[in-house]
Order: structure tokens, then C-alpha cells, then sequence
């Protein structure tokens, strides 16, 4: 239990509901855990509890050997050295990009704080106010500032939510490198799955302030522990893909013994989350002889679940594949259990998201 | 114009507002950041001087601090005369006399500071004295240079508590106000219509600073924006 961070806390509020939180991650090492559910869940205040400025009711908070909170008392948020990113920024308004990253460093440290100038691409708006820079820039400064004080802990409360989904895009991918390469453990709290998966070395599924699933981020997607989590996740197939081929701007990925061909990404890598949600499954019968779809797998009914108006057919192609159909559609086709079917899905429906 | 009171006048309001400044933002502080339950009785004292009646103010100062009150004997024997009917005495009624006009602004500039950018603050390292001093001083700086303003703006137009506690001694505690109220009382209507006027005019002058100020049509020095 050596270097680990180690939280099991109690955290209630008047006439809320109570939050019972139990995690752990490496204190070492580049290590990212993702604290996933739906806005309310609570995630925040786990982050704040854990960086010192909120107070649990009971339990303790461990870091390697130090206990950051217990019942008998609780270490403040400046000796905790937490590089904490809250979901909104928080820049001084009052000080320029510069005296922002430097505001937490000693003066013997500014030629770090430099550094990250650099590094976040963001010396040339050095001495601009935060009002004048876009969103992305200010996420920039905000992750900046929260590592040239050398953290022991990074602490992220939704760190791409205020941005555009192409700058989100963009940002996601750099900053899963940057948490590889600087070798920080990291909490990062976010509610969008794609993030989830880009990020996390590990995920906890988070509801009412209490973690229902925790795992490797493939096993919590492809195998939710029960109906609950499987809604809050709200991503039905996510299996690892390995690239096979890329060609003019096309790629085929193998999932298995099946070869599905979808869009090349802009980040290159050569294993992928593959994500597809089951409204964007379709069930034929047979493999059509002219078709604008890219995908026809051939599969096998598994199960098939009413989901309110709809049907949740659950299809055996390889790996298990969701498809959400009508009742209508499922009885024209005449569906039942164990049928042999073909399972269509677009190029553009399949979701890649790089595996780290 | 009685230009003796009123450079004293001016003195007068200067020392108030800035000794206000000093003791007005830890009061604000504690205001605003204070978990006591109590502090309600602690800002209803601060406002208390908004809605007394001056002489009320005037009245309690001579007798607490006057020669025959323990505090005042404990001055007299400091300072080597009674705070009554001098300048210095003049000075301590103020400052209670303007203290809500000082604290009130700060209070309203630190409570709007947003606790997010504290937290933040606290969480790179930063104590919660020096996240005071580097994130809500500057970001209250409006707020502050108007308390002080207002401050020094109510201090050169106040009467009653002077009357009361400095009685007229010229070039001691002798204030413009104390000389429009004699020049009149002597009929001397021309020259109390001069030093009023003097005093309309600064006044209304200070209060469209302040007014600009937080309007954004000035910019200040001390406050980038």
C-alpha cells in the first residue's frame, strides 16, 4: 500500500443526499483515474475534498504516508500541494498570463514557470489579461499554472467542458500526452465518455456520491455491473480495436476476428476505443447487394430487452454490439433469440478515441 | 473664507479617511469572511453611526472619554491633556462618526470577489493572509478607493459631533462647517455663502469622482481594468 493515495470518506449535507467515497490511485507515476457520471453526482466534491477545501464528516484521506484528513484533524490546501483545475479556470482576472502560471512559484522556480510557458505554447500571450484569450488559451494557462508549482497530485474538475467540441478535441489529445509525459498522478472528473476513455488509466463510475463501478476503462464500458451504470455511461460498445490498414484517409481497424473500416482520426495511433452508440446500429437480414454502408457484420441475436418504445437488441458479431430498434422494425424482421442477422453500421457512426 | 478651517477641515478628513483605510479593511475582512453566527451584532454596530443622530455620537464621546470617565483619565495621563475640544479628539469621533461609509464599500467589493478564485489561490500554495493581500485587495480596489473617498467626503461636511466634542477653537477644531454656522448665526450671510458654496462644489465634485470611477469612465491608477 506503499505510495498510494487512498481516499474513504463520508461527506453529507443537510438534506442532500450523503456521499461515501472509496478510491485509490498511485501517489507515483503517471496515472490518470477518471471520476465519471452525470452532472450532481457529486464528483466535485470528492476533488474538493481531496484537495483540502472542503471537509468530510468522518473517514480518512492518505497520501503515502502522510494523512491529508482523518477525524482528528485535516491538512490545509496550501501543504497539500495539489495542482487543482477547477472546471471554470479560476484565472485572476487582475494578472496577465505570466504572473498567472508564476502566482504559485517561488522565485527560485520562475525559469520552470517559463518553462511552461513554452511548453503550453502560450509565452507569446504572456502578457495579456485572461479576458483577452480565447477558451482553449485559458485552459492552457489554468493547466500551466497548476504544474509550475510542481503538484504531487493533479486534480481536474471537467477540464474541457467550457471549450468549443473542436478545440475540445484538440486539448484532449494533448493533454493525455502531457499527463503521460510529466509523470503525475492525476484525478480528473468529467460527465463525457469520450473524454473518459481518451484519459483515464482507470475509471469509477459515480453516482449519488457513490462509486458503483471502478476499473480499466474497456472492462466498465463493455461490461457495466448493472443497468444503472450501463445508463449513466450512456456509450453501449466500446471495444479495442488495432489498425490493420490506412488508406486515403479510410482506416480498418480489427476488433476480434472482424475487420470494421471507419474515418481515420487526426490523432495516429495504432490501438483504439472503438465507440458505437445503438441508435446507429441497424439489423438487416441479409447482406444487401448494393449498400452506401461500410460495416456488415454477420451476427447472432443474444438477447432482446425492451427499452421503453424501443427494442435493446443485443448482437453476437465477435464482440457484443447493441442496437436500439422499434418494435415495428424488430416484428417486420420477425426477431427472436438466436437468429442469424447481418449488423450494418456506417463509416461515419463508429467512434474512435486513441488508447493510451 | 476662513482659510484656516478650512485647511483644517481638509487635514481632518485626510487623517480620517487614511487611518480608516487601515483599520477599515481588517474590519471588512473580518465581515465578510467571518463564520460567526454573532457578526450580525458587529455590522449593525458599524452602521450604527448611518442613523444616530450626531449629538447622540457627540454625547457619548464626552462622556467616555472625557476627564471624569476611567478611559478618558487613562488618555489624559498618555497624552498629557483630555481628548475633548482637540484635534485629536476631533479625529477619534470621526473615524467612528465615518467608519460605516468606509467599511460598508469594502465589505460589498470583498464579498464580491469570487471565492473560486481564493480556493484557487489557497490550493497553489498561497496563504489565506497573502490570497487577501494578492487576490481580493487588488480585485476590491473600486471598492476601496470608494469607501476611502466617501469616507473623506463625510468627514469634511460633518457638524453635529464636532460641535459636540470640538466645540469652535480656531485653527484646533475649528471646521468649515463650525464657521458657515457662525458667519450665519453673526449674519455674515456673504461670506457663509462662500465657504458653502466651496464646500457644494468639493463635494459634489468628490462624489462624481467616485460615481465615474465605478462607472468605468475614469480609469485609476491603482486599478487596471
Amino acid at each position: 500500500m506503499d505510495h498510494q493515495i487512498v481516499a474513504d470518506f463520508e461527506k453529507r449535507y443537510s438534506g442532500g443526499p450523503g456521499h461515501h467515497v472509496r478510491l485509490s490511485l498511485p501517489a507515483r507515476g503517471p496515472h490518470v483515474l477518471v471520476l465519471f457520471g452525470p452532472s450532481g453526482s457529486g464528483k466535485t466534491t470528492i476533488l474538493r475534498c481531496i484537495a483540502g477545501l472542503e471537509t468530510p464528516d468522518s473517514g480518512t484521506i492518505v497520501y503515502g504516508d502522510e494523512t491529508w484528513f482523518s477525524t482528528t484533524g485535516s491538512v490545509a490546501p496550501q501543504i497539500r500541494k495539489c495542482g487543482f483545475v477547477p472546471q471554470n479556470y479560476s484565472l485572476f482576472p487582475h494578472l496577465t498570463v505570466r504572473q498567472n502560471v508564476e502566482y504559485g512559484v517561488s522565485s527560485r522556480d520562475k525559469s520552470y514557470a517559463n518553462e511552461m510557458l513554452q511548453m503550453f505554447r502560450i509565452d507569446d500571450i504572456a502578457g495579456r489579461l485572461p479576458d483577452r484569450i480565447s477558451g482553449g488559451q485559458q485552459q492552457r494557462v489554468a493547466l500551466a499554472r497548476a504544474l509550475a508549482m510542481k503538484p504531487r497530485l493533479l486534480l481536474l474538475d471537467e477540464p474541457l467542458s467550457a471549450l468549443d467540441a473542436g478545440t475540445r478535441e484538440a486539448l484532449r489529445d494533448e493533454l493525455r500526452s502531457l499527463l503521460k509525459d510529466r509523470a503525475i498522478p492525476a484525478i480528473c472528473v468529467t460527465h463525457d465518455w469520450s473524454e473518459a476513455l481518451a484519459l483515464g488509466d482507470r475509471i469509477a463510475v459515480i453516482s449519488k456520491g457513490q462509486i458503483l463501478q471502478h476499473g480499466l476503462p474497456e472492462d466498465v464500458f463493455s461490461h457495466p455491473e448493472s443497468p444503472e451504470i450501463a445508463a449513466i455511461l450512456g456509450v453501449d460498445t466500446v471495444v479495442v480495436g488495432r489498425v490493420e490498414k490506412r488508406e486515403k484517409g479510410m482506416l480498418t481497424l480489427r476488433v476480434g476476428s472482424i475487420q470494421l473500416t471507419t474515418f481515420e482520426p487526426k490523432s495516429a495511433t495504432d490501438e483504439y476505443y472503438v465507440c458505437i452508440r445503438p441508435e446507429n446500429v441497424a439489423v438487416e437480414l441479409r447482406s444487401p447487394t448494393g449498400s452506401s454502408i461500410r460495416n456488415h457484420l454477420p451476427a447472432r441475436i443474444k438477447e432482446i430487452r425492451p427499452q421503453g418504445a424501443l427494442l435493446r437488441v443485443i448482437l453476437d458479431c465477435g464482440f457484443d454490439l447493441v442496437a436500439l430498434l422499434t418494435n415495428q422494425a424488430a416484428g417486420d424482421l420477425q426477431l427472436q433469440r438466436g437468429a442469424e442477422v447481418v449488423a450494418a453500421i456506417k463509416a461515419t457512426a463508429i467512434h474512435l478515441i486513441p488508447k493510451n | 473664507m476662513d482659510w484656516e478651517a478650512f485647511f483644517l477641515t481638509l487635514r481632518l478628513a485626510l487623517v480620517v479617511s487614511f487611518i480608516l483605510m487601515v483599520i477599515g479593511i481588517p474590519v471588512a475582512w473580518w465581515i465578510t469572511y467571518s463564520p460567526r453566527k454573532w457578526k450580525f451584532l458587529v455590522e449593525a454596530l458599524v452602521a450604527l453611526p448611518l442613523v444616530l443622530p450626531p449629538t447622540v455620537l457627540g454625547y457619548y464621546f464626552l462622556v467616555a472619554l472625557g476627564p471624569r470617565s476611567p478611559a478618558g483619565r487613562w488618555i489624559e495621563s498618555i497624552l498629557g491633556h483630555p481628548l475633548p475640544f482637540t484635534f485629536e479628539g476631533l479625529v477619534v469621533a470621526s473615524l467612528v462618526y465615518s467608519l460605516p461609509f468606509a467599511v460598508q464599500p469594502f465589505v460589498a467589493s470583498f464579498a464580491s470577489v469570487s471565492t473560486n478564485l481564493l480556493e484557487t489561490s489557497w490550493t497553489l500554495g498561497i496563504s489565506k493572509l497573502r490570497t487577501f493581500l494578492r487576490v481580493t485587495i487588488p480585485l476590491s480596489a473600486r471598492g476601496i478607493l470608494t469607501g476611502v473617498i466617501l469616507s473623506f467626503a463625510h468627514t469634511l461636511g460633518e457638524f453635529g459631533v464636532v460641535l459636540m466634542v470640538g466645540g469652535n477653537l480656531p485653527g484646533i477644531t475649528r471646521t468649515i462647517s463650525i464657521d458657515i454656522y457662525d458667519q450665519v448665526q453673526a449674519m455674515n450671510y456673504a461670506a457663509a455663502g462662500r465657504t458653502s458654496l466651496t464646500l457644494l462644489v468639493l463635494s459634489f465634485a468628490i462624489l462624481s469622482f467616485v460615481y465615474a470611477v465605478n462607472r468605468h469612465l475614469l480609469r485609476v491608477w491603482i486599478i487596471k481594468s
